[in-house]
């Protein structure tokens, strides 16, 4: 064997292993400034989905849910992962699922029942869902659901509870609301975090600003945050606040009833101040701000808005919806978004947490540049 | 050293020769060039400094701790939100021989349009309680936003209200076992 040869053998199979062994890390060294957005690498770290189930693979434990319940769930999730269905519609049918039947297939209560309702989605024979035993069937009745709910047109970007309402046509239509947290637990338990990408893309991707995660949540205000939760120097920071220039529009972040929506500037003597001027660090308060109820009880806040904003009290917001514009009223020293995520209901500072994690956990995180 | 020479004047030798060099060039700036604060992770919880604006220069710029939100409004002559409440819910329970127009009429008048267009094609056999098991509890969501709980024989039913001008409609229904 020549020299020449012997050389490039070598330098051959030290390339392979080069690539082989360190390949990642080399090319993420290289290209790592070409990344197009630093923002989802958060949601990636966390996964954005990708897994199949596999419904007779060692399934892993949800909340206070049982084996039945989760085997029951992978089935719906697997039926919709065949039928190609973006993830989005398996939160809802999860979360329909936990309505009708606690993920339970139900058979018929006898006299405690006085209609045919049956199974995981308590679908009717009668009103033509199929025979008794098909609609016992969990993946008959997932796929009966799916394709009910393919044909309901744009249920990718209507709140969760209105489009299971147009599949199921219950006599409370708002109840699924309240399992939207729970089934996105238990779809991303399940996939590796299919509730966290992109909700009406059927090829699993991490979620940019302007789009809606398949859990519900959406960025509110693209921009860099330049204060955090309740740091070392602002302890009674109850929010993040994210630096936007006047007049970006400010988009809820999950469907919703808007609660709140008031101007609150005032000086420390107690004189009002008023919101249709800007504010200072001499002002107190909130500026002109909304609030809004999500499902869960999870409440989300928008703080500082430039005019009286484009939402009233009552009024419900699809996720992503505009509410108002970035401004500078009320207690600010430049125009920003103070954002704040509470928890059970409670509106107060006790009730508020850390936005960036929660909004990292609904696929939907914050920050970026402007 | 003489064989290695020899080599960088093939052609093999002068190509990794040149991926040697692409590789120095490339990872020599990115070390020197370092990575800059705005290319941090923001999503990842990094908190960066901003020039301008720079509210990290308040104390609390949120709502500090907010006003209990004001009594609910009821207009003069109007009926309150739990009257309206637990006459829809009887309406609502009586379900049995009646057809899905009947029952949805029956509803009309205590309902939101937005609730009465989510209530039709409702089979109101579908209907899973059949009377009101104890007294409606109110809780004040703003002046013109209310939710009241209604315990039924079933389970419980939750009825969000709102008022326009003061009066006061059911908007959304929610239904949950016990």
């Amino acid at each position: 064997m020549s020299l020449r040869r012997r050389i490039g053998i070598i330098t051959a199979v030290s390339v392979v292993l080069v690539i082989v062994c360190c390949g990642g890390a080399t090319a993420a060294f290289f290209l790592g400034g070409l990344s197009p957005n630093p923002t989802n690498q958060a949601a990636a770290a966390l996964g954005c989905g990708g897994k199949t189930v596999d419904v007779n693979a060692q399934l892993p434990t949800i909340n206070s849910l049982g084996d039945k319940q989760i085997h029951n769930a992978a089935i719906i999730i697997s039926v919709g992962q065949q039928m190609g269905v973006p993830p989005r519609g398996w939160v809802i049918a999860i979360a329909t699922a936990l309505q009708e039947s606690a993920l339970t297939n139900l058979p018929n209560l006898g006299a405690a029942n006085d209609h045919d309702s049956l199974g995981l989605f308590q679908q009717r024979p009668s009103a033509g869902w199929g025979t008794p035993e098909q609609v016992m069937d969990p993946a008959y009745a997932s796929r009966k659901f799916y394709e009910h709910l393919l044909a309901v047109p744009g249920w990718q970007t209507m709140a969760l509870t209105d489009a299971a309402q147009r599949v199921q046509r219950s006599a409370y239509p708002d109840a699924y609301a309240k399992h939207e947290p729970l089934a996105t637990t238990v779809v991303n338990a399940l996939t590796n975090g299919a509730a966290r990408a992109v909700g009406n893309l059927v090829v699993a991707r991490c979620v940019d600003p302007g789009e809606i995660s398949a859990s519900g949540w959406t960025v509110p205000v693209k921009g860099p945050i330049v204060s955090g939760f309740r740091t070392h120097d602002r302890p009674t920071h109850q929010g993040v606040d994210i630096a936007a220039s006047k007049g970006t529009v400010i988009h809820a972040a999950a469907a919703g009833v808007v609660t709140v929506v008031r101007c609150q500037a005032h000086l420390a003597d107690g004189t009002n101040w008023g919101c249709d001027r800007d504010g200072g660090v001499f002002v107190l308060g909130c500026g002109w701000y909304v609030e809004i109820l999500h499902a869960g009880n999870i409440i989300t806040r928008y703080c500082h808005q430039l005019r009286q904003p484009d939402v009233v009290v009552g009024q419900r917001v699809a996720a992503g919806q505009p509410i108002g514009v970035v401004g500078d009223t009320g207690n600010s020293s430049g125009p920003h978004c103070h954002f704040e995520v509470h928890l059970g209901g409670d509106n107060s500072s006790s009730g508020a947490v850390d936005p960036i994690p929660f909004m990292n956990q609904q696929g939907a995180p914050l920050g970026d540049k402007a | 050293m003489r064989t290695v020479l020899r080599l960088l004047g093939t052609r093999y030798g002068a190509a990794v020769a040149l991926l040697v060099l692409i590789a120095l060039v490339v990872g020599v700036g990115k070390l020197v060039g370092g990575s800059r604060p705005d290319q941090a992770p923001l999503g990842s919880g990094t908190v960066i400094d901003s020039p301008s604006p720079n509210p990290s220069r308040l104390g609390d710029d949120g709502v500090g701790e907010p006003p209990s939100p004001p009594p609910p409004s009821t207009s003069p002559g109007a009926t309150d939100p739990s009257t309206v409440a637990m006459d829809f819910t009887q309406k609502w329970l009586h379900h049995d021989g009646v057809t899905a127009d009947q029952w949805l009429a029956a509803l009309r008048p205590y309902a939101t349009k937005a609730l009465q267009d989510r209530l039709s094609g409702v089979d109101p056999l579908t209907v899973p309680a059949s009377k009101v098991a104890g007294a409606a509890t109110a809780t004040d969501r703003s002046q013109s936003y209310v939710d009241v709980v209604i315990p039924l024989d079933s389970g419980a039913l939750t009825l969000g209200l709102t008022s326009t001008d003061g009066r006061w409609l059911v908007d959304s229904v929610d239904w949950q076992r016990p």
